[in-house]
């Protein structure tokens, strides 16, 4: 089939922005997945999309990749691939004509008065298209289904009309701000397109590939809301459809990540699951125990440091011992803030201890490091963590040669 | 369903047009203006033959519309209830008066998400004088008004130029633009805020901070280099493959962040080399032989 610039499914120029964006260094021989053509092909819609954005360096082949300081940038370029759903003419010429026709929330008609007037501005054409009541009918239900046109009956006549006008321009700032740093912004990345607006806000540790995964994280919202469980297709071929009760989104602002947090029906426990290495959900039946499973949830909350709870594992213990001269409140500021649980104790003028009980000790080994030239002890009930944290410090003693 | 041709830029582009061939403004060279500002790189080739045929038949050969109505189109279920969703956020009320009733249920609240690592002294929100401030900043910004902002007990003129935010501190900053000792401002320790005559538009020009970059050595293991480069995605940054699991990944950064930056390599332990440029070389040995000097057994 002949080259498109736009797409009928998301899912393979979702893979190829995450490794465009997120790598960068792979060439063609390594991205091309099942055929070479189907990279060319992302490739070049990628670039069609994100022209200002994509850069290429060689080293022995021609290396893609999506470079961008996030802290420079009024709008995430990312929204942009979102916006090349492919659709057919009769898509495109309907569209118009169904919100020309029913211009005003007054206005009230039958399918019959709405093809009657779409015939008349076909005449404009000099081979008009054909449309047929089931098209139109097919069309309008979609928007019913969207939320763009409501059916009321009068007289056993099914009638259409818009839904109640919004009116978004006095929301323009709030808008500029929540399509970059809400969740789901992309959404309102589609609002903003219909107003003019001046963007005024620029942001810092601003993680723009979230977006990549909005669909995924959109279809979760769902079934959280529908109280549905959900089955996870992940995009590793050797992986198994997961069965899954979805209770929370975990969202790092600090890691570029997110998980979600979801009751296995297999393992019978809350586990978690990266959503940019999910490829598909399948909504299942409302499951009767989501509330209950959320409320486990809530409870294991206090011990959870990032994403991780084994509930069947005992609690591990985590103490360390950080030295603060009496000119440094800040680092003490640092730690109150930082610290996600637990609780800190001042031992004398110059040293500090802080302890928490939680599910996964590693998960708090990066924070632990960013003390590095002020650590004095560490008390971990897991041995092995702690050794392994003292035989790392070793090694970049090592590497910097000190 | 967010991924809908209703939201495309194709649309988008038919919209514009539309609503200049009812001005009678449409033209060629108008089209091809719409396309660059709209659509992508490559789509004239598929926009301007769709209009030429008739294949869309909105826009004739005489690039004139049978329509009667400048496009419009209310908003769906899913705009609706992300509107309500980030209405109830508290940070909405610096921004707006509050949304008028939407029926449908908000689309996510904070019992669906949660930001874990974010951190917990976040600028005052629900304070008046600090709303006010914020306020009083976005109109100056819109308004391209100076201002005069008294700021830990100082007096400070300059001319407002963009609010920064940041997800990981919760926290809103002011950015100016003639200051060269007051580039950033806390919106949260502003002492109060005047605002002053116009400013002359030319005056007005990018925002420059000073750039700098480094150079680490990452050594894949134990999932690294995915966490590496995701970790650092929100910068601008190259990386080369060197060898099977070694790689070389060039960062940029803002000077005024290197304190942050060094703390961000720390925390990857020895599967992250600084190897340029020296000065930050020094300030991870710094840490180090500071850290040695703790005898920690």
């Amino acid at each position: 089939m002949a080259y498109q610039e736009l797409i009928k499914h998301f899912d393979k120029i979702r893979i190829y922005m995450h490794e465009f964006y997120i790598y960068g260094f792979k060439h063609r021989e390594l991205l091309y997945h099942n055929s070479k053509r189907s990279y060319d092909n992302e490739r070049r819609r990628l670039e069609s999309y994100l022209k200002d954005y994509m850069s290429f360096h060689y080293k022995n082949s021609k290396i893609i990749f999506l470079s961008i300081d996030s802290r420079h940038i009024e709008h995430n370029p990312l929204y942009l691939a979102f916006q090349s759903k492919s659709f057919t003419a009769k898509d495109m010429t309907l569209h118009f004509m169904i919100f020309d026709i029913l211009n005003s929330e007054s206005v009230n008609l039958s399918l019959k008065d709405i093809l009657a007037q779409i015939d008349t501005y076909l005449e404009s054409f000099q081979t008009p298209l054909v449309f047929d009541e089931s098209t139109l009918r097919k069309k309008i239900n979609e928007y019913i289904e969207l939320g763009l046109l409501q059916k009321k009956k009068i007289d056993n006549q099914n009638i259409y009309q818009r839904t109640k006008t919004f009116p978004i321009s006095p929301y323009e700032t709030a808008l500029s701000f929540y399509s970059e740093m809400g969740i789901l912004g992309i959404i309102g990345y589609y609002l903003l397109n219909h107003i003019p607006n001046q963007q005024i806000f620029c942001f810092k540790h601003y993680y723009i590939a979230y977006a990549i995964d909005s669909e995924i994280m959109c279809q979760l919202f769902d079934a959280m809301h529908h109280q549905k469980s959900i089955l996870i297709k992940k995009y590793n071929p050797n992986s198994h459809l997961l069965h899954v009760i979805p209770l929370k989104i975990y969202i790092s602002c600090q890691t570029g990540r997110s998980h979600l947090l979801a009751y296995s029906i297999h393992f019978k426990a809350i586990k978690s699951y990266r959503i940019d290495y999910i490829s598909e959900i399948i909504y299942q039946e409302i499951h009767p125990l989501f509330n209950e499973y959320r409320q486990q949830l809530k409870q294991l909350e206090n011990h959870i440091w990032s994403i991780q709870c084994y509930q069947k594992k005992e609690l591990e213990h985590v103490s360390f011992i950080i030295c603060i001269q009496p000119h440094e409140t800040y680092i003490y500021q640092r730690l109150l803030r930082e610290k996600r649980c637990g609780i800190i104790t001042k031992i004398d003028e110059t040293h500090y201890r802080f302890t928490a009980d939680v599910y996964d000790t590693l998960e708090m080994i990066p924070w632990i490091r960013t003390f590095i030239c002020r650590i004095t002890q560490l008390n971990f009930s897991n041995r092995t963590i702690e050794n392994e944290f003292k035989q790392d410090l070793n090694k970049m003693y090592e590497l910097y040669q000190i | 369903m967010l991924f809908h041709e209703i939201y495309g830029c194709y649309y988008q582009c038919v919209g514009k047009m539309i609503d200049l061939a009812l001005e009678n403004n449409l033209t060629e060279e108008k089209m091809l203006e719409v396309i660059h500002q709209y659509a992508f790189q490559e789509s004239e080739l598929y926009i301007l033959p769709s209009i030429h045929d008739e294949k869309w038949q909105l826009i004739d050969q005489n690039l004139q519309t049978p329509l009667l109505h400048t496009p419009s189109f209310p908003l769906t279920t899913m705009e609706r209830r992300w509107l309500k969703a980030i209405s109830l956020d508290p940070k909405f009320n610096l921004f707006s008066t509050p949304i008028p009733s939407i029926e449908e249920d908000p689309l996510f609240t904070y019992e669906d998400y949660k930001i874990y690592d974010q951190y917990t002294d976040g600028d005052p929100y629900q304070d008046e004088i600090y709303q006010k401030h914020f306020q009083l900043l976005l109109k100056a910004i819109q308004e391209k008004k100076e201002v005069s902002i008294t700021y830990h007990h100082k007096t400070i003129h300059c001319i407002p130029h963009k609010i920064e935010y940041s997800l990981k501190n919760d926290k809103f900053s002011l950015l100016t633009l003639n200051n060269r000792f007051y580039k950033t401002l806390n919106i949260s320790q502003i002492e109060s805020i005047q605002l002053l005559e116009h400013y002359n538009e030319d005056y007005q020009r990018s925002y420059q901070s000073l750039q700098k970059h480094l150079t680490i050595e990452l050594y894949d293991k134990r999932n690294a280099l995915n966490r590496v480069m995701t970790h650092f995605s929100d910068l601008q940054k190259q990386a080369q493959q060197i060898s099977e699991n070694k790689y070389l990944i060039r960062i940029d950064y803002e000077k005024e962040d290197e304190n942050e930056l060094v703390i961000r390599i720390l925390s990857f332990g020895p599967y992250v080399k600084v190897v340029e440029p020296e000065s930050f070389v020094h300030l991870i040995k710094e840490r180090l032989f500071m850290q040695k000097s703790c005898e920690l057994r």
